[in-house]
């Protein structure tokens, strides 16, 4: 009966003992004493006005008390309910493993890997309790690799293969649901879901569902206390490596044990040490992280890798290195155009340009002052005391067209020389210019602010050491409201507040074509602010000569994730050769899309550096650094009663053998007790309540109260 | 006068009826000169007016000192004083077994009798049922109270009743003015009992109602099931008797008001009797609040 079976079942043989109420009132009815009275009238008047009342309430009773030995007998008989079923029940069960297979589950404890123990459970389970069961085995995988059906455990083990670590792509909360949902889809008597896994947090960013078609096993392989530490991230900062300017490598570490030293190298990409190694003491904070931040130099080479390594050993290996992989932009001729004057100002410009004037040979920017334009220059810089004439004004366009990036730099008060100029002048001007120039002279103290922090121009530089609130602006050229593809870089607001003064641009970038016009509405000279002396012209302006276009050239991707290049440059090309760290080549064939061809590769499934190359050439076009994943060297863990809560149907065990004996102490009948006593002390209370009814007084009527009571003529 | 051994009279309740004394509060009509206001004017103690005489009155009656007031003669007239002509009405319905209430009754009558005759005023007895079962003249002899204690024990209870029929047949045959002392539990309904008691009182009888009841009737004290039946038509009724109390005691109680009003409506003293109280008690008692 409802699951439950009997400890002591003779006893339900005295359940018609149940009947003895109601046998009990019958026999009493008929044997009722007969009571001689003057008169029948007012009883029978009361039979009649609580008659139905009466009957009702004692038939309530009677089956109340009925109930009451029945429950007597059933709670004497001890009912009790199996929790589960036998560890190798005959009944058919479908049983779903979702076993973790991230790369977390490479730590080592008690000299074997949680991977290897997790195959030796699955293995365990195949061949005992679920030897007649059909199975369906959730791994992680690259891709979703949901099983659709269900396969006999001995097939299973026939084809087994020993587990090996996958990226993760899909949260393993997710791979629990799909196995939820194919098992219910299963028919069978009973289902099993077991889920094997070190319940790294990371893998659980929400809750599984709630599974109440069968019984969860949670196979729990956290370990006691991780000893490892690991690198989750290599980066440069600022993000652009210059050759010659000192840059940063940050290492973030996270683990609990001691405080790792971080060794930070640079090599190429055949593994050739470029530099000394540098080390540095990372020291955690409350969360278990630390970043360490070593100075770094790179050399004029292409491709660089920034290698860190924690030099202490741990549990978990594959995480004490990491690398990230960059790409030094390739030296860029800059022409310093020629101009009628301010001499000054273009020895300034060349000079924030390259401050070694060509001795240094790695410096990524080659200065030659030209009348005009120069063939190979991709940058070109211009210093105007007056505005260029129609011819040379086409010939910049021309060239930011094509690609070039001009960097113009324009003297205050040029804006009382704009309204002379012919239409056609002024257009062609227009066409360069961040907008019309404004018939208003500003001179007055302006201070500087950039107007987004996210500006690629003034990557690092907004950080306090370069003192940008120290910027000075005397007087520049006001342009009226931009609109977009024209982007403000730098404002200048009145040092005082003037009832006309504002907010205006002081540097502006224009995207035209694929090349790109930075405009400075000053020039740098004391005259007009501080520019020329100030520390952020120099960064600026190299940051605004390199060429932006060369930085997708390189990725830094996780296993897992696809490699591709994309851009105008490939047009034309047919397919792209891919060799990855085990020499291996690939073909990839492009795809065309608005932003040009796109080729993608979907099958690195191997950490390292993948070079992209044109076929027939050796010269390496794009480059992939591809890395285990960073996230699985977070070793926080969550509570598997937290994932599901604990209850009959939730079995937590750490080892096979756990998990058999809570089988078998399931299987044992639990009494159950609550449930029969609960409604015998339930019925106990109505039992009361009834019997108590008849004695309740009723409030006395209003002829009761005035009427004279008989009692008052009596003694 | 000697009281022999009767069976509802005994020595003991001589000496204590003796002391006490039954009075109408009305006028009443009797036959010889006696303790209770007569309707008629006489001679006695008590003045009531003057008139003027008649040749023929007796001059002992005249008022001198009016005549030297006014040189008229005139009679003295006094208030003439009676015996009580009292009929005892014994109800011997069947439910005046419960409790042993006939004996009860039994018993006060043969008290109110003796009292009545000691103080020589007129007793006679009626007991009735569903008819009239004994009919006794009144009167004060000793023979005619040794007659009254004996018809008495010879009354018994073990029929239906017909009070109200028997009290009309009873309002028209007594002589005007009589005192009717009724003795019953008046399980009748209560609108008749009012038409019968204003039969009387238009009668110019003077009424008592001696409402005779065992408190098992009011409280009903009884438990569980049980089978009641009725001692005038043998009707049985089973139930549980705790679970109706309370409605049955609000029915009684309701009735036993009724049945006062009607008594009160027409001016007809109305006394309950419990038989748990000695009849001796209850009769003092009752005699002491008249008094």
């Amino acid at each position: 009966m409802f699951g439950l079976e009997f400890l002591f079942s003779a006893a339900l043989w005295a359940l018609p003992l149940a009947g003895l109420p109601i046998l009990l009132h019958l026999l009493m009815r008929r044997k009722s004493p007969i009571v001689p009275f003057s008169t029948l009238r007012f009883i029978r008047a009361s039979v009649q006005r609580t008659a139905a009342r009466k009957r009702i309430q004692r038939w309530l009773l009677l089956a109340c008390r009925a109930l009451l030995l029945a429950l007597l007998i059933w709670a004497v008989a001890q009912p009790a309910r199996k929790l589960a079923t036998t560890w190798a029940g005959s009944k058919s069960l479908a049983a779903a493993i979702v076993v973790d297979t991230s790369y977390s589950m490479q730590l080592q404890s008690q000299q074997v890997t949680l991977l290897s123990r997790a195959d030796s459970i699955v293995q365990d389970l195949l061949r005992e309790p679920l030897k007649d069961a059909r199975v369906a085995v959730f791994k992680s995988a690259v891709v979703a690799n949901t099983p659709e059906q269900l396969q006999n455990a001995s097939q299973i083990l026939s084809q087994w293969t020993p587990l090996a670590p996958q990226p993760a792509r899909v949260p393993f909360a997710d791979r629990i649901a799909s196995a939820m949902d194919l098992l219910r889809r299963q028919q069978a008597d009973e289902r099993w879901l077991i889920i094997i896994s070190d319940f790294q947090a990371n893998q659980f960013p929400h809750a599984p569902p709630e599974f109440k078609d069968g019984k969860v096993i949670l196979m729990d392989l956290r370990p006691r206390e991780p000893r490892s530490n690991g690198i989750t991230r290599v980066a440069v900062s600022p993000r652009l490596p210059i050759p010659g300017l000192p840059r940063d490598a940050v290492v973030d570490v996270t683990g609990h044990v001691g405080e790792p030293r971080v060794e930070v190298s640079l090599t190429a990409p055949d593994g050739h040490a470029l530099n000394a190694p540098s080390m540095k003491i990372a020291s955690f904070d409350t969360s278990g992280r630390a970043q360490a931040r070593v100075p770094i130099v790179f050399p004029a080479q292409r491709w660089l890798q920034i290698r860190a390594r924690l030099l202490e050993g741990d549990d978990l290996t594959w995480d004490n290195e990491r690398s990230e992989l960059v790409e030094v932009p390739p030296r860029q001729t800059v022409a310093l155009l020629e101009a009628p004057s301010a001499p000054a100002v273009r020895r300034i410009i060349g000079l924030a340009l390259d401050p070694s004037e060509g001795q240094l040979g790695a410096w990524p920017l080659l200065v030659k002052s030209a009348p005009d334009l120069l063939p190979e220059a991709t940058v070109v810089a211009l210093a105007s005391s007056e505005w260029p004439d129609e011819a040379r004004t086409a010939r910049l366009l021309s060239f930011v067209r094509g690609g070039g990036t001009l960097i113009w730099f324009l003297r205050p008060g040029l804006e009382a020389t704009w309204a002379p100029l012919t239409p056609p002048h002024k257009n062609a001007l227009l066409a360069l210019l961040p907008s019309e120039p404004l018939q208003q002279d500003v001179a007055e103290s302006s201070i500087v602010s950039p107007a987004s922090l996210d500006d690629p121009v003034l990557e690092g530089l907004t950080d306090p050491a370069y003192e940008l609130d120290k910027m000075a602006v005397l007087r520049f050229v006001p342009f009226s409201v931009v609109e977009p593809p024209t982007a403000v870089i730098l404002n200048a607001s009145p040092r005082k507040p003037t009832s006309h003064g504002r907010l205006r641009g002081l540097v502006f970038r224009r995207g035209i074509g694929t090349g790109t016009v930075f405009t400075f509405a000053i020039l740098p000279e004391s005259q007009y602010g501080n520019l020329a002396t100030h520390q952020l012209l120099l960064p600026m302006l190299v940051n605004m000569a390199l060429r932006p276009a060369t930085r997708g050239d390189v990725q830094n991707v996780e296993l897992g994730e696809s490699l591709s290049v994309a851009g105008n440059k490939y047009d034309g090309t047919p397919q792209l050769q891919i060799s990855g760290p085990g020499g291996e080549v690939n073909v990839v064939t492009p795809a065309d899309s608005k932003n040009g061809r796109r080729f993608e590769f979907m099958q690195a499934d191997a950490p390292g550096l993948y070079a992209w190359r044109r076929p027939g050439t050796d010269e390496i076009v794009a480059m992939a650094n591809v890395q285990l994943p960073a996230a699985e060297a977070d070793l926080t863990y969550r509570a598997p009663d937290s994932l599901f809560e604990p209850g009959p149907g939730v079995l937590i065990a750490t080892s096979v053998a756990e998990l058999q004996n809570r089988f078998t102490s399931l299987s044992e009948p639990q009494p159950r007790w609550t449930l029969p006593i609960a409604i015998v002390l339930f019925l106990l209370c109505i039992e009361a309540l009834l019997g108590s009814i008849p004695k309740l007084r009723k409030p006395p009527s209003l002829r009761a109260l005035f009427a004279p009571r008989i009692a008052a003529d009596s003694p | 006068m000697p009281i022999q051994r009767y069976q509802f009279f005994g020595p003991t309740d001589a000496a204590r009826v003796s002391k006490l004394q039954l009075t109408a509060r009305q006028v009443v009509e009797g036959v010889i000169t006696g303790q209770h206001k007569s309707p008629h004017r006489g001679f006695s103690v008590e003045f009531s007016e003057h008139r003027e005489y008649t040749p023929g009155d007796e001059l002992r009656h005249l008022d001198w000192r009016a005549y030297a007031r006014s040189d008229r003669y005139y009679i003295k007239l006094y208030e003439q004083e009676t015996n009580l002509r009292a009929t005892l009405v014994l109800d011997t319905s069947a439910s005046m077994k419960f409790g042993g209430k006939i004996d009860y009754a039994r018993h006060l009558c043969a008290c109110i009798a003796y009292l009545l005759a000691m103080q020589q005023d007129l007793a006679g007895l009626v007991a009735i049922d569903d008819s009239v079962k004994l009919e006794l003249p009144a009167g004060s002899s000793p023979a005619h109270l040794d007659r009254l204690f004996r018809e008495l024990e010879g009354v018994q209870a073990g029929s239906t009743t017909d009070l109200t029929t028997q009290l009309h047949g009873l309002a028209e045959r007594l002589p005007r003015r009589s005192l009717v002392i009724l003795l019953s539990d008046l399980w009748v309904e209560p609108s008749d009992l009012i038409k019968a008691l204003q039969h009387l009182r238009y009668r110019k009888h003077q009424g008592i109602v001696l409402h005779l009841l065992d408190q098992a009737e009011i409280d009903l004290p009884y438990e569980r099931q049980v089978t009641f039946q009725d001692l005038e038509t043998n009707e049985k009724i089973q139930v549980d008797a705790s679970e109706l109390r309370e409605t049955y005691k609000q029915q009684v109680n309701a009735y036993l008001s009724e049945v006062r009003g009607a008594c009160n409506d027409t001016d007809v003293e109305y006394h309950t009797m419990f038989v748990q109280e000695p009849y001796d008690k209850a009769l003092v008692r009752l005699l002491s609040r008249r008094a």
